[in-house]
């Protein structure tokens, strides 16, 4: 049971770092995060501002507790601190939330590449969540661990090679710091955004805060991350591995986010579809607003080849000085008319009501993919999202597996059983969570957004989550009593915020984490939980 | 609860000024390229 559920092999620091790492990135990150960079710039890398702190605070405080207690999962914790009832409402609440998020880590690539090639969705589902399902239940966490790696090798060596072909195809004369200046003048290059304006998603404060609590969340409590650091058989070794990826994580995303700032240069010289996603685009067509689709594009086609010349005048191999000013204002001046078609189409196609989902960001890069990449990259780039859907998921339901023997059946069913019983107890429940994850992700078309539900489900309850930990770990007058009633009352605010008020999700997970630490305090001093203090 | 905060800074190492380092250094380079390509784009 050891090696099957912390792992048995002696797993180097970088191996752990390398698989903190394969598990946060699933494939939507490599399909989506170039799109995010290609409409809205770099100041999506603020999310990730926080992370590095948060790993700080885990590697001090939740690593050296997790290993010297000994435990296989991160809610054993809050029983030797509290009670069973808390280990067992996090330890559900954990379940709920994973168990949903493993079904869109299939769902979200499969649906996508669906799409675009034409496969069979459910033929996908099974083919992705069956070949997971196969190795984490013959592997357990060592299974995890190794495939993690060489599909980490295979993600970073897929989009290097990916970011360097995307240069070579530019105009003769084009730089990559060309390039760059080429997309400031479309706004990519406001990385920093200073405003407090709480309803901008994403700046500097809302990283560093937002962003922190978070990652401190996602890390330090959520099994599928806190298996993975656990596998090191030290605390140096986990401590070591969670520095890796506070050191590297920033960069692995800039770098992600400017190879989508590559292709949207590329696109600045080349003509692009007005809308990405091709499935809807062709329902579209399929109506009377044909016409008026085909004028758009026409537009916006003509406006690419005037830009493309002026930018040649600028950049290219015979760059002429004369005028370069007034050259300059006039790609801006095209850029913007060129985003207001864009803008325009998106609103026509959402007035269309045939479609929900205007949004096409996750559609940009594999759409770029598969028309201007050779065959032999288009392959290996299939193969980056096949292998990053793969380790998020197989790390998924390897903690589920996990939690729900050693939490649950271990805890309350079976306490006197052999080792071997629960290594093949924790088997079966990798092949039912997988199951669980296959039909979540068959029914996905059922619901519209999703995605964004489960990220909407993930805030809901990690604040609390994180606020019980943080109370076990700092406050050791709170008792199991309090602090349970204190979670209990904090999700019902986290509930109320949500669905009555117009709060940001990310924001939910700081205020569910204060109001756990808040209301265990101001409980612990009324009578009845002032005995059962520990 | 004091105790656990002096605990949190007897337990820290050169690994994590490292990565708080480096960190600081990424946001501070964002900065700089914000501001560059605000002034120098095309």
């Amino acid at each position: 049971m050891e090696s099957y559920l912390r792992g048995g092999g002696d797993i180097k620091w970088w191996a752990v770092g390398l698989s903190v790492m394969a598990t946060q990135a699933s494939a939507i990150t490599f399909m989506s995060t170039p799109g995010q960079a290609f409409h809205d710039g770099l100041g999506f890398i603020q999310f990730y501002f926080g992370l590095p702190l948060a790993m700080i605070v885990i590697a001090i405080t939740f690593i050296p507790i997790f290993h010297k207690l000994k435990v296989y999962t991160a809610y054993e914790y809050l029983e030797q601190r509290f009670d069973y009832k808390t280990r067992g409402l996090t330890a559900l609440l954990f379940l709920i939330q994973r168990g949903m998020a493993a079904g869109i880590t299939i769902y979200a690539p499969a649906i996508i590449l669906s799409t675009i090639l034409g496969w069979d969705l459910h033929l996908l589902n099974i083919m992705l969540g069956g070949l997971v399902i196969m190795y984490t239940v013959a592997g357990g966490t060592d299974a995890v661990n190794v495939t993690q790696k060489q599909q980490m090798f295979v993600i970073m060596g897929g989009m290097f090679f990916t970011f360097y072909y995307i240069l070579t195809l530019f105009p003769q004369g084009i730089s990559f710091a060309d390039a760059i200046e080429i997309s400031a003048a479309g706004d990519k290059m406001k990385i920093i955004d200073y405003s407090l304006d709480p309803t901008s998603r994403y700046t500097l404060w809302s990283g560093l805060t937002g962003g922190f609590f978070l990652a401190l969340a996602y890390f330090g409590t959520d099994q599928s991350q806190v298996q993975r650091y656990l596998s090191g058989k030290s605390v140096k070794i986990s401590t070591l591995g969670l520095m890796f990826n506070a050191i590297l994580k920033i960069p692995m995303q800039f770098f992600i986010l400017l190879t989508g700032l590559l292709v949207f240069v590329f696109y600045q010289f080349n003509a692009s579809p007005i809308f990405f996603n091709q499935s809807v685009l062709n329902k579209i067509n399929a109506t009377d607003a044909k016409h008026e689709i085909s004028i758009l594009q026409a537009k916006k086609d003509s406006i690419t080849l005037q830009k493309s010349t002026i930018l040649k005048e600028i950049y290219g191999e015979n760059a002429a000085t004369i005028n370069y000013d007034e050259k300059k204002a006039k790609v801006r001046l095209l850029m913007q008319e060129e985003k207001a078609i864009v803008n325009h189409t998106k609103e026509y196609i959402a007035q269309s009501k045939m479609v929900v989902e205007t949004n096409d960001k996750d559609y940009v890069f594999i759409a770029f993919i598969l028309k201007h990449l050779p065959q032999g990259l288009i392959g290996l780039l299939l193969a980056v999202i096949f292998s990053a859907a793969m380790s998020s998921t197989a790390a998924e339901l390897n903690a589920l597996a996990s939690t729900t023997t050693v939490d649950f059946y271990k805890r309350k069913w079976a306490r006197t059983k052999e080792e071997d019983h629960y290594v093949k107890a924790t088997k079966f429940f990798t092949l039912i969570w997988g199951l669980i994850a296959i039909a979540f992700a068959s029914i996905g078309t059922l619901f519209e957004n999703l995605i964004q539900l489960v990220n909407i489900v993930g805030s809901v309850f990690y604040g609390t989550i994180l606020g019980i930990f943080l109370t076990g770990f700092y406050s050791k007058n709170i008792s199991g009593n309090a602090v349970f009633v204190g979670a209990l009352i904090a999700e019902t605010i986290v509930l109320l915020t949500y669905f009555f008020t117009d709060t940001g999700y990310l924001w939910l997970n700081l205020i569910g984490c204060i109001c756990v630490i808040v209301c265990s305090h101001v409980l612990q001093l009324i009578k009845p939980f002032e005995k059962k203090a520990s | 609860m004091t105790n656990k905060m002096s605990n949190l800074f007897s337990r820290w190492n050169k690994w994590y000024s490292f990565a708080l380092v480096i960190n600081i250094a990424y946001i501070l380079l964002f900065m700089v390229m914000t501001y560059y390509y605000q002034k120098h784009g095309v």
